[in-house]
């Protein structure tokens, strides 16, 4: 259904308890919030913070910024090492988990050198040099 | 310039070392060091979601539990008006936000 509400900004608010996000329509006869008294289908947007999504197709791209995609090949390397590593122990063959573990370090090191040097730079697609521009009155 | 990598290509090149390594492997590893990541970069993705308004309730539950949507932080509502146009609503510090409005 649509809105009826014709001035969202001044007659609804918003705001959070807890893990629950509270929506009052502000009422002309009582101090005390009250909830809206009509259905909206799609009736609000919340802009928010999120976690990367998963992916799990082969075609889609990690959900972070291409300078990292490179790097997530050692720190794959380096935990599948670890796991070989583990599987030797068990195993019984102790030379081959302290190569496969020498290995799993070497790459983890890889990945959080090129982390720290990535990390730190602007990466971001919104940046961009900021200046203040006066209004023109001609 | 980096070189986007598909989840593909990031597998493909696991297995020149690691022949058997399955996808599902490589892309539970991947999706678990880019959450890593986006939090210890505050990396964090800018999203929307879309919510149906019903009517006489107050409480609408986003946590993790209940939702798959990962919401870290909230800074922005917008609310569908009688033009169908999405407008931006303000954020009460408490539920008394209708007494504020009145005075004002």
């Amino acid at each position: 259904m649509a809105s009826t509400v014709i001035n969202p900004e001044s007659d609804m608010a918003w705001w959070l308890v807890g893990d629950e996000l509270g929506l009052l329509k502000v009422s002309a006869t009582s101090d005390v919030p009250d909830a809206i008294n009509e259905n909206v289908t799609d009736g609000m947007i919340i802009h928010y913070e999120g976690e990367p999504e998963e992916r799990t197709e082969p075609e889609e791209y990690p959900d972070i910024d291409n300078v990292f995609h490179a790097p997530l090949v050692e720190v794959v390397l380096a935990k599948l090492y670890s796991n070989e590593a583990k599987d030797s122990v068990r195993r019984g063959n102790i030379e081959a988990a302290q190569m496969n573990r020498a290995l799993g370090k070497d790459h983890q090191k890889i990945y959080d050198e090129k982390v720290k040097r990535l990390g730190v730079k602007k990466t971001d697609k919104t940046g961009g040099m900021r200046a203040i521009r006066p209004l023109s009155f001609r | 310039m980096a070189r986007p990598l598909k989840m593909k290509q990031i597998w493909d090149e696991v297995r020149d070392v690691f022949p058997d390594a399955g996808f599902k492997e490589v892309a539970r590893i991947v999706n678990n060091e880019v959450i890593d990541l986006a939090v210890r970069l505050g990396k964090m993705r800018m999203k929307t979601h879309k919510m149906n308004v019903i009517s006489g309730k107050m409480f609408y539950d986003l946590s993790d539990a209940n939702t798959n949507l990962g919401i870290n932080k909230i800074y922005r509502v917008d609310f569908l008006n009688s033009v169908d146009k999405y407008i931006m609503i303000p954020r009460a510090v408490d539920g008394k936000a209708a007494r504020i409005y009145k005075e004002v």
